[in-house]
């Protein structure tokens, strides 16, 4: 038994769902539901559909590169079975997943952190010029800090040529 | 074409991967040994509808396929296209399989 990937979603696929489909040139598809499998058959590209990993990992929003999935490639050179080993690897496992997502989330966490201040700078702008624009419910405390400065005119002779 | 279904139950309606079927050729290449309307046996080795494999494997191929045997269960002609399932040859059919260009390795089926 071993624990596959969708070819479309990369989720893993655990034995007993999916559908495997192989093609003429005998390319194993496998799928882990008919939701990936009715997107191979309209033959959309993953890299193109956005809540693939395909999507994700080619446009940078999770991580790509980095030592914990070193563990998972796959070796085609079997090992010879050493007792020692088999335990060390199952006790290693939970501890690199963990390590993973960790790893996982702090990269999203990073990735995000431009954006409160990108938000606050474009406020600040629409504050300054679009004002009349903005409920003025929202705008009545900032109105308030803005100090009214009362310009008089000064009565020169043209203005009072033009009167 | 398919006439019937060898060595299936009463209720068994269709051949499935591995299934010995009596076909009648509908369509032959001119210089060949077969030739239109002869009835012939043939195995069944990929279908286009999935079938499921005893431990949950769902699999389909891209087309149906089937491979002309005689009596005996030989291949009667000497070369196979596409991909086999490794399983036929528990079936007996291990000429087909050993001259297969791919074969693909399911845990088990039927």
């Amino acid at each position: 038994m071993r624990l596959e990937k969708c070819w479309f979603c990369s989720s893993t696929v655990y034995p007993g769902h999916g559908i495997q489909f192989v093609r003429n040139d005998a390319k194993v598809f496998r799928f882990c539901r008919s939701k990936c499998h009715k997107n191979f058959k309209m033959k959309r590209n993953p890299r193109k559909v956005k809540w693939t990993k395909a999507y994700r990992r080619l446009r940078g929003k999770d991580m790509t590169q980095d030592t914990t999935f070193e563990f998972e490639r796959k070796r085609n050179r079997p090992e010879r079975y050493d007792r020692i080993l088999t335990e060390q690897t199952l006790k290693a496992i939970p501890l690199i997943t963990k390590i993973r997502h960790e790893r996982q989330k702090k990269h999203i966490t990073e990735r995000q952190k431009g954006g409160k201040s990108m938000s606050r700078k474009k406020d600040a702008k629409e504050l300054e010029q679009d004002l009349q624009m903005l409920p003025k419910k929202d705008t009545v405390a900032y109105e308030a800090t803005k100090q009214k400065v009362i310009v008089s005119q000064l009565k020169t002779e043209e203005n009072l040529m033009e009167e | 074409m398919c006439i019937r279904v060898i060595g299936a139950a009463g209720n068994q309606r269709y051949a499935r991967i591995g299934d010995v079927i009596v076909a009648v050729i509908k369509d032959a290449l001119p210089q060949m040994p077969l030739e239109r309307s002869e009835v012939i046996r043939a195995v069944i080795v990929r279908t286009c509808k999935e079938f499921k494999c005893e431990d949950g494997i769902i699999i389909r191929y891209d087309d149906n396929a089937a491979v002309i045997i005689d009596q005996k269960g030989n291949p009667k002609g000497t070369r196979v296209f596409g991909a086999i399932a490794e399983e036929l040859r528990e079936l007996n059919f291990t000429k087909i399989v050993s001259l297969a260009p791919e074969t693909l390795f399911i845990f088990s089926f039927i």
